[in-house]
C-alpha cells in the first residue's frame, strides 16, 4: 500500500505551511474581488493549485508572497469571467504552470480540481454504509487497521476487504474523469 | 497592494473558513490515495531503476553471446585461399597421422616384446 508515514507528513507539512496564512489570502482576494463568497472560491483555488504543485514548491522561501502572486492571477481570472469580457491576452504563465505539473506529476499521481473533490463526495454516498464508514476512517482520519478494528469492532482483515472493494468502485467511479 | 490588504485586520474573516480548508485538504489527499496505485515517488524511481537495469542486462548478454559464438577469423572470402587452407591442414593432419602410425607400430612391437618376456617368467 502507500507509505502512510510519508503521506501523512507531507499533508501535515503542507498545513504547516499554509494553512496559517489563509486568513491573509482571504484578506487580499476579497480586497480584490469585494465579495465573501468570491473570495472564499478564489482562496480554495489556490489552496488546490498550491496542492497539486507541492512538490515543487517545497522548498519556497515566502510562502506568503509566492502565495499572493497565483492568487492574484486566479482573482484576476474571476474578474475577467465574471465582467464577461474575453480576456485579451492568453495567461502563457498559468498554462505554463499546469503543463509542468503534469509532466513532474508522473503516470500515478492525479490533478485534484474542485470537481475530483465533488465527485469523491458523491461516489463515497453510493458506497455501502460499513465501507463508507471504514474509508473515512482510513483516508481521512488516516487510521491504522488496528485502530479501525478497535474504533469500529469490524476485523482489521474485514476492514481491509471492506476498503478493497470501496477502492475499486470508487476508482472506477472516478477514473474517466480524471 | 495585495501585501497590505493581507494584513488588513479591519477585513474579517469567515468563521470556520481555515477549518474548511483544512478539511478540503483532507479530502484532496484522501481521493490522491484512493485513486492511484500508492507507490511513493521513491518505489517508483526504484521500479524503474529495475527495470532498465533488467533491460540493459539482457541487451550485455544477448550481445556476449552473439559476439562469442561469431568467429570472423575462420572465414574466408577468397575461394582458392579458402582452398589453399584446407590444403594445407589436411596434409598437416596426415602427416601427424602417419607419424602416429609409426609409433603406434612400434608401440605395439614393445608391448609384445615386453609380454613375451613375462610370459617366458611363468
Amino acid at each position: 500500500m502507500f507509505n502512510e508515514a510519508q503521506g501523512t507528513m507531507k499533508k501535515e507539512q503542507f498545513k504547516r505551511v499554509w494553512l496559517p496564512l489563509s486568513d491573509n489570502f482571504y484578506r487580499a482576494a476579497f480586497s480584490i474581488l469585494g465579495e465573501e463568497a468570491d473570495a472564499k472560491d478564489a482562496v480554495q483555488d489556490l489552496f488546490i493549485k498550491l496542492w497539486n504543485s507541492r512538490e515543487n514548491i517545497d522548498r519556497v522561501e515566502q510562502p506568503l508572497a509566492y502565495g499572493l502572486a497565483a492568487l492574484r492571477n486566479i482573482c484576476i481570472d474571476r474578474l475577467r469571467k465574471r465582467s464577461g469580457r474575453l480576456a485579451k491576452e492568453v495567461d502563457i504563465s498559468h498554462v505554463h504552470e499546469e503543463k509542468s505539473q503534469s509532466m513532474s506529476e508522473g503516470g500515478d499521481r492525479i490533478l485534484i480540481r474542485k470537481e475530483t473533490l465533488a465527485m469523491l463526495e458523491k461516489a463515497l454516498g453510493k458506497l455501502p454504509e460499513k465501507q463508507r464508514a471504514v474509508m473515512k476512517l482510513r483516508f481521512y482520519e488516516q487510521l491504522s487497521y488496528d485502530d479501525i478494528a478497535a474504533r469500529t469492532g469490524i476485523s482489521a482483515l474485514n476492514a481491509r476487504v471492506l476498503v478493497s472493494r470501496a477502492r475499486d468502485t470508487i476508482s472506477r467511479i472516478m477514473k474517466p474523469f480524471l | 497592494m495585495m501585501e497590505n490588504a493581507a494584513s488588513d485586520d479591519s477585513i474579517e474573516v469567515p468563521r470556520g473558513f481555515r477549518k474548511e480548508l483544512s478539511e478540503m485538504i483532507d479530502s484532496m489527499d484522501a481521493a490522491e490515495k484512493i485513486v492511484t496505485s500508492g507507490k511513493s515517488r521513491a518505489m517508483r524511481t526504484a521500479t524503474w531503476i529495475m527495470s532498465v537495469a533488467a533491460g540493459l542486462l539482457l541487451l550485455i548478454g544477448t550481445g556476449l553471446t552473439i559476439h562469442t559464438f561469431r568467429t570472423p577469423e575462420d572465414t574466408f572470402t577468397d575461394p582458392e585461399e579458402a582452398y589453399a587452407a584446407v590444403e594445407k591442414a589436411l596434409t598437416e593432419i596426415s602427416g601427424k597421422m602417419s607419424g602416429g602410425a609409426a609409433s603406434a607400430r612400434q608401440a605395439e612391437e614393445t608391448v609384445s616384446r615386453h609380454t613375451e618376456v613375462i610370459r617366458s617368467l611363468y
